[in-house]
């Protein structure tokens, strides 16, 4: 067990590695409004291919945001190109890491419901969308990162350390 | 298109064989579903708003000595002479540097109150010792390391504040120390 060490409260992050730059926080949440709105049409269209070719779609913009971080996704290039310029500068900047990692939990729910649709189970596909839809809306919305706060969890949960 | 009658999917779409009702139903369960989270959201934010008292959670079967303090050793500095602030960050937390924010501002006002940030992922025996679930997680602690309170989610000065004086309350012994 390491030795317990503490983070002087005047440098941010206290991280290993530095902070990288911040983004704004109003572009993971413009972002997660479109992927939302992307997941009620699925949600509507119920089950078949058209359901499932729109599930797939999310799923890659869900890539794109994992592999490049989420203003590296689409809904993040048509913010920085088309909304950020008509707002206001941001007040604080954020942590680009947390939504992120919000996107690989967000893929792996995605890619769940579809591989249960290739088994055979067609109801994956709207039942991934709900729970996606969920955390897309929350986010959104109300600015709450469900992704982010299954982090710990997922570590609580980890065997060792 | 087709609609398909799996068992799995009977609950969720195809309450209604025809297409144009089953649209509606659809439909009407998106806005149910959204109104559900909303709901679940506005009360888990008013509950986590405020700090809490400590004994709400301590968890059964758990050696209340180990989970009801924090000592210097835990967290390898001094304890505030007033109050501690411990806050259990991590690297995916959006709320984090918010939360720093109010609490360095308030200890640098606070005399005897110490604010210290812990990286979740570097002490998991203190995570899982004093149940923190989410971050940013804060505890307040006693000037002897007892735990007074706790919060989770954003914070706000006022909060912050509030829970400081009705530590200082709670132990007028410090006062006189």
């Amino acid at each position: 067990m390491s030795e317990p060490t503490t983070t002087p409260h005047t440098r941010p992050g206290g991280t290993p590695k530095p902070a990288p730059p911040g983004i704004d926080p109003r572009g993971p949440r413009f972002g997660a409004g479109v992927t939302a709105a992307l997941l009620v049409i699925t949600l509507l269209l119920g089950t078949g291919p058209a359901a499932t070719a729109l599930l797939i779609v999310v799923g890659l913009l869900f890539v794109l945001g994992v592999t490049r971080g989420v203003q590296g996704t689409l809904q993040g290039l048509a913010f920085k190109a088309w909304i950020r310029p008509r707002l206001a500068p941001p007040t604080e900047l954020e942590d680009p890491r947390p939504p992120r990692f919000a996107q690989l939990v967000g893929l792996l729910v995605v890619g769940a419901g579809l591989l249960f649709a290739a088994l055979g189970f067609p109801a994956g596909v709207p039942i991934a969308a709900a729970v996606a839809l969920v955390a897309a809306f929350l986010n959104s919305a109300f600015g709450l990162c469900l992704g982010c706060e299954l982090y710990l969890l997922g570590r609580r949960l980890a065997p060792h350390n | 298109m087709a609609v398909h009658t799996g068992v799995l999917s009977s609950g969720f779409i195809s309450l209604a064989p025809d297409a144009g009702s089953g649209l509606a139903v659809r439909a009407a369960l998106i806005v149910v579903l959204l109104a559900a989270a909303s709901g679940a959201w506005w009360v888990a934010s008013r509950r986590a708003a405020r700090f809490r008292p400590h004994n709400d959670h301590v968890l059964p079967g758990r050696a209340p000595a180990q989970a009801d303090t924090m000592t210097s050793s835990d967290l390898s500095r001094e304890l505030g002479a007033r109050g501690t602030f411990v806050q259990f960050s991590s690297a995916t937390c959006a709320t984090c540097p918010q939360v720093r924010r109010v609490l360095t501002e308030l200890t640098a006002a606070q005399p005897g109150v110490v604010h210290v940030e812990l990286q979740s992922e570097d002490h998991m025996d203190l995570v899982r010792r004093f149940s923190v679930f989410r971050t940013p997680t804060v505890l307040l602690l006693h000037p002897d390391g007892a735990i007074h309170s706790r919060t989770s989610g954003p914070l706000t000065p006022p909060r912050a504040l509030a829970a400081l004086a009705q530590l200082s309350l709670a132990t007028p012994r410090s006062i006189n120390v």
